[in-house]
């Protein structure tokens, strides 16, 4: 049982509270400062450094360890400011870091990592020197922009307060009426593949930030009843850890179908992950792996589907329903099929989602990408006349609020975030979550002692500012789109051009 | 006659040469040997010399899983990593090194690569990478069934499946062998392997109970026991005295192969066309249906397929075959195997889809054996003559775990799309989704910004 220092919900502190903590000595950066031994502990750098690299504390001789996370490498080099060109004595060097290169692929490319990791730090965007936007992976989301019309304004993202990013979770006539300020809440991960200090984190951010996080299939932790009205319960298809009462305590009930990186395969965790405690709250014998069923088994077709609607509602009259799907080529069959089973919310999970483990072979060969099935199933919806009745959301890949802002653009309604709130607290994207101890990092481990490196209020803290960041920037890209509301820009394809492979321009290869 | 479920039988093949992604340094300058790094580390690449304790050991760069965890752990920033450059410069055009490395990962212990976190790789490509495999959110066989209770075959048909009585033959029908897998074995391709390759091959094929094709001057080394399971790739000249053999392969070459005698001569066993990319044309197929042999062997060389280009051209070659085939009626009377540019085991399922029987294994083999930097037989094009294996059952071992990884994978991408079989896989794109055909669906209204540029040519 983790008892948290605070009670909650103190939530309103926690949304206002910037900026996040760094965990770690060490920061992975791009740039490398160093120092040497000819320094003479002048202090001009630090006098002149706008950005807080050098810094002497308060009452020391010495100039503390350079901050290199904060420093903005060869685009300082033609700046008054460049700290080199001041050095007296020369012992100031700045050096790619090697560690960069090995951090990241194309898909998540380092400095996508290290911008989530300054974004959750600080809250907003990094301001020079990372891109923060867009990835290499040649296609989809990173080979598309927007074409934003020809403006002098300059937008300074706090004074876009008016421009409104909330989202309404139920478009029919009946049931609850719930909105998000925000146009995205938290997917599905379970008690297993991740902590229960995630998990906490994870709703504490949604608690502060009024959306919703979700529990994945591995049964609801009694920790999380505080913060039941912004936890999603999710129905999959091993049934683990599901109980009348947590779905009842629901206000969102999500059944999951198929997961996008393991389409067809239902969930995975391997033994070394199933501890006891993992394995009583999903009713199982600890140490073995445990491979959900896949499909549901009690739904062959399409209509049967119905009747698992119509179980959460007996339970829950009042919960919303949401589908999470797979993207196979009849995906747009199966949206309609949802909407007329009657859930308010069909998620569409695409092929590059994160996951605790799954085979190599399905995270990139089963199933389209996200970025080929939201305009699929929104158009498809629109021709059936029921676009406006059921929220699509989008998951699978979806790294930065620009590819959020892409895929509203492709027709989702918002989108679902899943590796992005892990980045936020301290993923490095190493993909060794599946067995063994799990996480070095005590983020994707069920280790009673690896688990304590992220206490919750701080992994919250860290999500809650990336939100802050993401929903900055997605104000930004509105403004300058000259919209009012996220919901506007909703399916406006004309407003996306597709750009060159920049890779293929730069004569740079992604690297695998 | 009892039910026998198909088993390949795995065990553990350690490789010798495990593959380093990064190296890790440590600096000495800095390092004050207190010992963090051992703590932070869950995978053991740190720890104490034993000779002296006090002064850490060179890290063990294999083990390392690029955490990262040491390097922030360290109190003095003396801990670093560094791409290793052998590991990022090994193979070349498919054989790119994080498919060499899950190669030797296959190969060692035979079961399925399982990772965390998202995909890691480019979002599509060209060539193979441009595909996906479709799935369908319910369907039977039900997942956690398709590696025990409920049974996917994989089995595929060697020879003619004739849809009518056809006299035309003259002597009795011979049925078409069933193999329990759809992988050959391909170590004629080209030259003849050394002796230790030779041998693990051939017995991995028995084991699997599938064929090796093997070269004419490679066939005396083959053993009496083994000779069942082998296929003879021909080189000139010879035609008699492989009565005993699986079967026999002639190159397709415009005019040449007498295939009409050798299928006279070799009533009941295999003949195989080999028609290499660089020679395929019509006039190939028309032989192969004329002369009623039970095999195209459709082939690509290493250079051949080195780059995008020539995949895509592998890849509209097999489609013309698959597709000639099917207009003239006549798919089912005989079989393609197709092998040459299968690194992965997802190019397993999609060379079917795109129109193949069964695949051929070859250039994997060098991954295998270990074959690689700086032994070469990527850049050779083939195993080096004196190319050291003497431990005949680690190299039967470590193909016979590949096979059985890839296996498994293939079960995987049929039991998500809801297919209980292989054969019925064959041809069927409508299983697969194409990259641009994809595109040109979903970005239809999104206009593209110049330079234009094809996004995929395939």
């Amino acid at each position: 049982m983790i008892t948290l220092d605070k009670d909650p919900p103190h939530v309103e502190e926690l949304k206002r509270l910037l900026p996040g903590p760094q965990a770690y000595r060490a920061y992975i950066s791009k740039w490398l400062v160093n120092v040497n031994d000819a320094c003479i502990d002048c202090g001009i750098c630090a006098e002149v450094c706008p950005f807080g690299v050098h810094e002497r504390k308060e009452g020391h001789l010495h100039l503390s360890a350079p901050k290199s996370q904060r420093c903005i490498g060869e685009a300082c080099e033609t700046e008054d400011f460049y700290c080199v060109k001041h050095c007296p004595v020369d012992a100031i060097t700045i050096e790619k870091n090697p560690l960069a290169e090995v951090l990241g692929n194309p898909r998540w490319t380092n400095e996508l990592i290290m911008a989530t990791w300054v974004m959750s730090e600080t809250g907003k965007a990094p301001e020079r020197g990372l891109e923060y936007r867009i990835g290499r992976a040649g296609g989809g989301f990173d080979l598309l922009d927007f074409e934003f019309p020809p403006s002098k304004r300059r937008f300074d993202p706090d004074s876009l307060t008016g421009i409104d990013t909330s989202l309404p979770l139920n478009r029919r006539g009946k049931g609850a009426k719930i909105e998000i300020p925000i146009p995205w809440y938290g997917g599905g991960m379970s008690f297993g593949s991740v902590s229960l200090q995630i998990m906490l984190a994870r709703a504490i951010a949604a608690t502060a930030w009024n959306t919703f996080t979700s529990t994945g299939e591995g049964g609801y932790p009694e920790e999380l009843v505080p913060y039941k009205d912004h936890v999603i319960t999710q129905v999959a298809t091993g049934m683990f850890g599901v109980r009348e009462e947590t779905v009842q305590r629901a206000r969102l009930v999500e059944i999951k179908y198929a997961q996008g990186a393991k389409p067809g395969l239902g969930g995975h965790l391997l033994g070394d992950k199933n501890t006891p405690v993992v394995a009583k709250m999903r009713e199982t014998v600890a140490g073995t792996s445990l491979f959900s069923p896949f499909p549901f088994h009690s739904v062959y077709s399409v209509e049967d589907h119905r009747k698992h609607v119509d179980w959460i509602r007996a339970m829950n009259p009042t919960a919303l329903v949401s589908v999470k799907v797979s993207t196979p080529t009849d995906v747009d069959m199966v949206a309609v099929g949802c909407y007329y089973a009657g859930v308010n919310i069909v998620h569409l999970d695409g092929g590059y989602g994160g996951t605790g483990a799954a085979p190599d072979i399905s995270k990139k060969n089963i199933a389209m990408p996200i970025e080929y099935a939201v305009p699929k199933v929104h158009k498809f919806l629109e021709k059936e006349g029921i676009r406006d009745e059921v929220l699509l959301m989008a998951s699978g890949g979806i790294r930065t609020a620009w590819d959020a802002a892409k895929a509203i653009a492709l027709g989702a309604d918002g989108v679902i975030l899943g590796t992005a709130e892990l980045i936020a607290v301290g993923c490095v994207l190493c993909g060794n979550c599946e067995s063994g101890r799990g996480c070095p990092w005590g983020i994707t481990t069920t280790d009673p002692e690896l688990s304590q490196l992220i206490p919750p209020e701080w992994g919250a803290q860290r999500i809650s500012n990336m939100y802050r960041a993401w929903q900055l920037q997605l104000r930004e890209v509105l403004a300058r789109l000259n919209l009012d509301s996220v919901r506007d820009l909703r399916g406006r394809t004309d407003l996306l051009v597709r750009i060159p492979d920049p890779s293929s321009v730069s004569g740079k290869v992604a690297k695998w | 006659m009892t039910f026998k479920r198909y088993h390949i039988p795995i065990a553990p093949a350690p490789s010798r040469r495990p593959w380093t992604r990064v190296n890790v340094h440590r600096d000495l300058s800095r390092c004050l040997n207190c010992g963090t790094c051992i703590d932070s580390c869950l995978y053991g690449v740190h720890d104490r010399r034993d000779a002296d304790t006090r002064f850490m050991e060179e890290p063990e760069d294999h083990l390392c899983r690029v955490c990262f965890r040491c390097v922030a752990e360290c109190p003095v920033n003396a801990l670093s990593l560094e791409p290793n450059v052998e590991f990022t410069e090994a193979g070349n055009g498919l054989f790119k090194p994080e498919v060499l490395r899950t190669i030797a990962n296959e190969a060692e212990g035979g079961r399925i690569p399982v990772t965390g976190a998202c995909y890691r790789g480019p979002f599509g490509g060209q060539g193979f990478d441009g595909m996906w495999t479709d799935m369908s959110e319910i369907v039977r066989p039900t997942r956690d069934g398709i590696h025990g209770r409920e049974y996917i075959s994989t089995s595929v048909d060697v020879g003619a499946r004739p849809t009518f009585l056809d006299f035309r033959r003259g002597g009795p029908w011979t049925p078409p062998r069933e193999l329990p897998v759809p992988f050959v074995l391909d170590v004629a391709n080209p030259g003849a392997p050394p002796a230790g390759i030779l041998a693990s091959v051939v017995k991995a094929a028995k084991a699997l109970d599938t064929y090796a094709i093997v070269p004419a001057r490679s066939w005396p080394a083959v053993g009496a026991d083994l000779q069942g399971h082998v296929i003879v790739r021909l080189s000139e000249g010879e035609t008699t005295g492989f009565e005993k053999t699986a079967g026999v392969e002639a190159t397709y070459r415009h005019g040449g192969a007498d295939l009409v005698g050798l299928r006279r001569s070799l009533p009941h066993s295999i003949v195989s066309l080999r028609v290499p990319v660089t020679a395929y044309d019509r006039d190939a197929v028309d032989m192969a249906l004329e002369a009623g042999v039970d095999l195209i062997h459709y082939t690509a060389d290493w250079k051949d397929v080195d780059s995008i280009d020539g995949v895509n051209t592998y890849i509209a070659t097999l489609r013309d075959l698959h597709g000639y085939l099917v207009d003239r009626a006549v798919r089912d009377t005989i079989t393609v195997l197709a092998s040459g540019p299968i690194a992965a085991a997802e190019h397993v399922p999609k060379t079917i889809i795109l129109g193949a029987d069964l695949v051929g294994v070859d250039l994997a083999l060098y991954g295998v054996m270990e074959c690689v930097p700086p032994n070469h037989a990527l850049h050779l094009g083939r195993f080096p003559e004196d190319f050291p294996l003497s431990d005949v059952p680690w190299g039967t071992q470590r193909v016979v775990n590949l096979m059985n990884a890839w296996r498994d994978q293939l079960l995987e991408i049929l039991g998500a799309m809801g297919m209980r079989e292989v054969r019925r896989l064959r041809g069927d794109m409508g299983r697969a989704i194409f990259q641009d055909e994809a595109e040109r669906e979903a970005f239809a209204d999104i206009k593209v910004l110049a330079p234009a540029k094809e996004v995929v040519a395939r």
